[in-house]
Parts: C-alpha cells; structure tokens; sequence
C-alpha cells in the first residue's frame, strides 16, 4: 500500500504532506541496477515481455491479480492489445487473460525483452 | 446390509477448468438446475445410484480461489464449511496447473477431505507438458486421479476414488499444507493459542483456517466468529487486529497479500518438481485462431457477422418448425372445437387456452435455437472473446466488458440474463447491467415485431425489426450514462477475465445448456402465460347478455333466406356471383358482432378507459389492451390482438393481418407500437427478477416507472414526428 502511493505522485513535483502521514511513509533504496527497464504494464508493445517487480492499486484489485497468478517475478507476455487499444490481452502463468489499460498502468514491470529476443 | 447414508460429493475448480463437462458425465441428465439459497447463482446438483451408493454430487461454482470477494466465492466456501460434504474434488485443469493450484492449496487449509482431478491430462500431453502425479499427490497427501472430461475417461475412477476416500474413516491430513514464513507461522501460532485457550472446543471450523482467515482480514470470518462466540469474539477479533499491524509492519504490506505470495512461492516449489514444459512456444491452435478474431481489423466485422448469423439462423431456419407447429395448433383446436359441444367451456379452451398458449409455443423453435448459439457461444470460448472485443465499448458506457454477456442473453430472455448479472463482482455494474437488460428486445417482443412490421412494412420487414433491435441498443447506451452519472456514481470493477483456449463444444453440453434454458420459457408458457390468456379471455367473454346495437342474428338469417329463394331462380355465373356477394356479407356481419361483442366486454371498457393515453401515440384501445396484459408476458401481447383484432375469426396470422390493415393502424403508428413494446415495463417475470436480483423493490419499481415514461416519449417523439413529417414533406 505505502509504496504505491510514492509511485503515483508526479515525478518532479513536490507535494507537501501532513505530519500524521509522514511517519506512514517509508522510503526504500532500489537495489542498485537491478531494474533497468522499469516501466508500468500500461506502456509495454505487443510481443514484449515483462517480469513483474510491483503491483499497486487497492487491496481487492492487487489480492484478484494476485491469486490470478500477478506474483513478483511472473512472467508476463504481451500477447495483444484489443482493436480498441484497450483491453490488453496477456499470457501469464501460461495462461491468457485480459486488463484494462488503466488497471495495467498499476503494475510495475520490467522489460526484459531484450535479453529474450 | 442396511445400504449407507447418500454421500455427498462436491465438485470444485477453477472457471473452464471443465468442471462442468464432467459434471455432466457424472449425472447425465439426472441433474437439477436451481439457486443457491437467497442467492441467484446457478445451482447444479444431481443424484445418482452407483456402486451401490447413492450418490448427491453439487457442482460448486467456479473460482479461482476461496477468499470472500466474490458471492460465487463465499457460496463455494460456505458449503464446504457448513454443509460439510463428505469429498471435495477439485477439479485442475491440467493445462493450466500452477493457476489451478492455488484453489488446491486453500482446499487443503480447510478441514475437509481432498480429490485432485487432472482434467484435460489429454491436452496438456499434446502440448509435451508432462505432469508428475505421484509426486503431486504426496507433496500435496491428496489421491490424484486423471481425467479427459470431454471423451469422458476417467469419471469411473474418479467416482471409485470419491467413494473411497469419503468412506475412509481416516481424517483430512493436516501435514503437507502451505507452510508460511517464519513470522507468519509464529503469528498464526500465537493467535490459534489465543482462539483456543478462550472457546475450547465449541467452535466447529478448523483453527488453523480461521487464523489465517482473521490474518487476511476476512470480512465474512470475522463476522461468524463474532457471532459464534459472542463474548470472547470481541477479544479475539482485536488480537487478531493486532496480530495483523505487527505483520504489516515488518512487511511492509498486508499480510493477506503476503500470504498470496506465499502460497504462490509454496505452489512454485512444487511445481518444480512435478511439471516439464517445453521450452520454446509451440505453435498453438488457439492463439492463431485468435490471432483473426480478435485481430485488430478483422475482429470487429467477425464478431458482427457472428451476432447478424445468430439472429438470422434463429429467425430463418426456426421458420419451418414454426409453421409446423401452428398446423399442429391449429388441428388440435379443429379437434377440440369437433368434440366438446358448443358453448363457454369450449370457447374457453379454444380461444382463450389454446389460442393463447398456441400463439405462444409457435416461438419455441426460435428460442431454442437462440439460446443454441448462445451456448456455442459460451462453450465455445468466444463469449469471453465477445467480452474483450466489446470492453472498450461498454466501459465508455459505464459497464463491464463482462456485461456484454448478460446484454447479449437478454436477446433471448432477460429473466436469466439478469440472472447472469452474477458474474459481475462489482454492486453498481449488476444493478446498472439489471436496469438496462429490458432494453434488450427479449425474443418475446419478436412475435409483436414480426406481425406489425410483416404487416406494414412488407419485403422491409428484415430490415425495421433489426432497426428496432438497433434503437433498444442505443437506448441502453444512452440509459446506461444517464445512471452512471447520477444515480450510479462510481468505477467499474476490474477488468481482470481469463481467456480460456478455444475448445470443441460437446454436443451433450450444449444439448443440457439449451434445455435449462429453454425449461424457463416453457415454465412461463405454462404458468405466467396460460394464467394470463385465461385472464384475458375472461375480461373480453364477460358480460355475456348485453344488447347488441343491431340485432346481427335477425339480419343473417334474413340474407340467408333471400339468397336460398333467388338461388332457385338463377344459375351458372350468376349464381356463382350471389353466393359470393352473400357470403361475404355475412362474414362482415359476423366480424361486426364478434368487435361489437369486444367492445362491450370488461376488456373493452377497459381499453376505452386507457386508451387516451396511448391515442397520442397512434394506438387504438385495442391495442391499449394488448399492452395492458402485456405486463404480464410480453408474449400476450399477440395472444391479445388475436383475440380483439380477428376477434370471433380464425386464430390464422393472415387474417390477424388483414383485420390489422382495416383496423385504421399505419406503417407509421405500427413503428410507433413497435418502439414501445421494445421500451416499456418489463414483464412479470423481469420485474421479479430485478428484485430478486437487486434485492430492492425500489430498483424494480423504479424500472417500472422509467422504462413505462421512456417508452411513451419516445413513442410520442416518432409518431408526432413522423406525422409531421409526412404531413410537410410526403
């Protein structure tokens, strides 16, 4: 929960914040070149694929994906986006399943197509 | 030997795992469709006799897992805890087996006795994924048994096996579950001590679970076990609260999430051990076949031409048994009307029974051969297709892709598509999805379009009812962002819906899909239908002595008279001539009396008394009627104008539309009839639905209201229109 909220603030804008939240808030190094490639689910390309590193949104949205098999480290496959750009169709877990573009946008991935290619 | 007790043998799995198919193996058509108790998902459940048993299997509806977010998933999990049944296999989808093991493993945390059914084992061979199953079944102390659900194979083992271990009089064994992380461990310890030092043994669920439940903050647990131990729930409920902020700070997450990953990370040791998969992607028949109907251009005109085809085959090949069945009809009232002797019993049982009911059953074919294509629609796979097709769509209206599903059914009948509403998790999607399903034209209203526009608009028939199946689409659209915007406030749910791989339907699936379905209609026919029929013929039989305004009788008989004396004195064409000329007027004569005999019956004051508000949008009060007793089954509506338009005539279509033709009605007032049998009040039957299923009279008398208002607009807005258009530009 408390990551996800410092991924959504707008890079490079300041936000003030109120005394009871700060000491919620809790800050954590990246391990260093581990994640090149960060980017959220939403931005990847037909045929890319992804490694899970983070899923955020609300509690009942990241439990679902979660027991659907959206675990840190899973692979994920973008198999296509609908002929209206949304929804995305993945493989995960070796199985097919679709997500809203929005929804996606909640999920950290890591690009590792490169290596793959 | 005194025969055993009947066991109980649940079956569980994840959706498209084929838990169905194999349900049906096992039951045949010894199976029963109701509801879940206060609920309206599907209930399935089947009794029979083998190995000298008898044998109560309950289809469990499909999940993915067993936490409390879904009503499918508390239904699943409920009868498992209170109905305890005696085995719970679970049946995985071989193909599919990492997903599919994670319901497994939250099987295995509850107190229950386990089965594993490999299902599909044939598939997953075909595509070289090679599964361990001793292993599994010892990693995991659960029998595992292999199953090819669509040839059939295996169900007999499965069955044998069932048996068994439900007669075993060993217990679940408790070791080899989901072991978590050291803290985890130590706070499920420390909080089933506490549980047990304060109840002691009058609790009735396993320990374990309901500490890992309370750990993940389940919502339902911790209501049960306030209300189980009332006094000390409180205590524990705030142990468990604290337990559970301590979890969360040294994890920096919810521990419910926590456990997911866990269990995930349990699931991929054992995989590792039991599951080799090819290496490489292989070519795969489902993907390439999506790879066309989702495809980017392609997937659009396809999913068109798959809706036109539906409405095409149902319409156009259910034509002939159609017009079979009105012979049949029809020779059953010649009989009728031959053998009972003249008087209100028999008019009773012509016009109004069979008649009624007649014009009714002529549209069985139609739906059954709908609701055909909607289950090789669904069998298929390519409903969920249809669903990611249409998403973008639906959510710019302020629904689910998955509402497409129950819009689409709701061509048919919108009882059981507000039925389907269940699989939409989020409240407000089901309640907006329920109000704006009775714009889906139901094939009910069919009947009513086919007869006006075959009336009035001739070759373009086609074209006008589709047109009106158009304007229902649109309305709901427009409906639909009218209540998400005020009355609906709030996001959809996810998007988050498997994909399944396209598979071959089974004949028997399809074959017991189309029956449950179409037992509805013919239910209503009986029920709903027939009691309205007798009703309606009631109110235009009675009274029965009134004074005619001219003394018809007299007047036939006199004409009779003078034809018998010139036919003496005339032959040949001349002849010919005069019996024509007579026999039409006694005809007309007839006619009159029979309209006159309407119009002076109950029905008919009561048409005239509401028929001002139906006169501005060019319906009579004949009309008025027929959508009167419309209320209580769309169907009625023909059955209705039958009666008070070819009143006292044969019960023929051609003569109903020759009377329609002379009755005064236009193309245009016939459009106008046609918008508002589309829009208004939905029948009896919905209406109970809609309250049933939103638990609320107030959302089923506001449909009432809004549907009945928005199709009177409308129908005012076309005829109106179009009158002044006619007038000014024709």
């Amino acid at each position: 929960m408390v990551p996800d909220l410092l991924s959504h603030c707008n890079h490079g804008k300041i936000l003030p914040i109120h005394t009871i939240f700060r000491k919620n808030i809790y800050v954590y190094p990246e391990p260093d070149g581990r994640w090149k490639n960060k980017m959220y689910l939403s931005e990847m390309k037909e045929g890319q694929v992804g490694v899970i590193v983070h899923v955020g949104g609300n509690t009942s949205f990241r439990r679902r994906l979660l027991e659907m098999g959206f675990i840190k480290g899973s692979e994920v496959y973008i198999e296509k986006y609908a002929p209206l750009k949304d929804p995305i169709e993945l493989v995960i877990k070796g199985y097919h399943v679709s997500l809203r573009v929005e929804e996606a946008s909640h999920i950290t991935v890591e690009d590792v197509s490169k290596g793959q290619a | 030997m005194t025969s055993p007790k009947a066991l109980t043998i649940a079956l569980t799995g994840n959706p498209n795992s084929g838990k169905t198919t194999i349900f049906n193996n096992l039951t045949g058509t010894r199976q029963k469709v109701g509801n879940w108790p206060g609920v309206t998902v599907e209930k399935k459940e089947g009794t029979i006799h083998r190995y000298g048993r008898d044998l109560k299997i309950i289809d469990l509806p499909g999940t993915y897992s067993l936490t409390a977010f879904s009503i499918e998933e508390v239904i699943a999990r409920n009868f498992i805890l209170d109905e305890s049944p005696d085995v719970v296999v679970d049946i995985i989808d071989a193909t599919n087996l990492e997903r599919s093991l994670y319901l497994a493993t939250q099987l295995r945390e509850l107190d229950t006795k386990v089965i594993f059914a490999l299902n599909m084992s044939d598939m997953a061979l075909s595509r070289d994924i090679q599964i361990d199953s001793v292993k599994l079944s010892e990693l995991l102390d659960v029998p595992v048994v292999y199953t090819v659900g669509n040839k059939g194979e295996g169900t007999d083992d499965l069955l044998k096996k069932a048996i068994e271990v439900a007669e075993s009089s060993q217990k679940p064994p408790m070791e080899r579950r989901v072991k978590y992380s050291k803290d985890i461990e130590k706070a499920i310890s420390q909080l089933s001590g506490f549980i047990e030092d304060r109840v002691k043994d009058n609790f009735s669920y396993d320990v374990r679970w309901i500490t890992i439940k309370l750990l993940e903050d389940d919502e339902i647990v911790k209501k049960r076990v306030l209300e189980s131990v009332n006094n000390q729930g409180r205590i524990i409920l705030e142990e468990a609260k604290q337990q559970r902020e301590r979890l969360t700070r040294l994890y920096n997450d919810e521990p419910g999430i926590v456990m997911t990953e866990e269990r995930y990370g349990f699931i991929a040791g054992i995989i590792k051990e039991i599951l080799r998969i090819p290496r490489k992607r292989r070519v795969d028949v489902s993907r390439n076949i999506d790879l066309v109907l989702t495809n980017r251009f392609l997937g659009f005109p396809i999913f068109i031409f798959f809706i036109w085809a539906m409405f095409q085959l149902t319409f156009t090949v259910g034509a002939y048994p159609m017009e079979l069945i009105g012979s049949g009809i029809e020779s059953i009232s010649s009989v009728m009307s031959s053998l009972l002797p003249d008087g209100l019993f028999s008019d009773l049982i012509i016009n109004g029974i069979i008649a009624g009911v007649g014009s009714v059953a002529i549209f069985l074919p139609n739906i059954l051969i709908l609701f055909l294509c909607i289950a090789i629609f669904e069998d298929t796979g390519y409903m969920a297709r249809a669903a990611f097709l249409m998403d973008k769509i639906m959510h710019l209206v302020g629904l689910h892709g998955k509402s497409f599903i129950p819009m689409l059914m709701g061509f048919g009948c919108n009882v059981p598509a507000i039925m389907a509403t269940r699989t939409l998790e989020s409240e407000k999607d089901r309640i907006l999805t329920i109000l704006i399903n009775p714009f889906m034209s139901c094939s009910a209203r069919l009947p009513i379009y086919i007869l006006l526009a075959g009336t009035f608009f001739a070759e373009r028939a086609g074209n006008v009812v589709f047109s009106i199946y158009l304007i229902g689409i649109v309305i709901a659209i427009l409906v639909g962002r009218l209540l998400r915007s005020t009355l609906l406030k709030g996001d959809t749910a996810p998007f988050v819906m498997e994909l399944p791989p396209y598979r071959m339907p089974m004949f028997n699936s399809l074959m017991i899909h189309m029956w449950d379905r179409s037992v509805i209609f013919i239910k209503k026919m009986g029920g709903i239908i027939l009691i309205g029929s007798v009703v309606v013929w009631a109110l235009s039989a009675f009274p029965q002595n009134f004074q005619f305004s001219r003394d018809y009788d007299a007047q036939i008989l006199s004409i009779k008279n003078s034809y018998q004396v010139k036919e003496l004195s005339i032959t040949g064409q001349e002849r010919e001539e005069l019996e024509r000329v007579t026999n039409k007027t006694i005809a007309e004569l007839e006619s009159a009396r029979s309209a006159e005999k309407v119009e002076k019956s109950y029905m008919g004051r009561i048409g005239k008394a509401i028929a001002p508000i139906f006169a501005p949008i060019g319906i009579d009060w004949r009309g008025s009627v027929a959508l009167l007793t419309g209320f209580v089954a769309k169907e009625i509506v023909l059955s209705t104008m039958g009666v008070l338009y070819a009143a006292g005539g044969k019960e023929e279509t051609e003569t109903l539309k020759e009377t329609l033709k002379a009755s005064g009605m236009t193309a245009l007032s016939a459009f106008a009839m046609m918008v508002f049998v589309l829009l208004y009040i939905p029948c009896l039957a919905t209406v109970a639905a809609i309250r049933r299923e939103t638990n609320s009279w107030k959302w089923a008398s506001f449909s009432v209201v809004f549907n009945f208002s928005l199709a009177w607009i409308m129908a005012f807005a076309i005829y109106q229109g179009g009158r002044l258009f006619i007038l000014h530009f024709i």
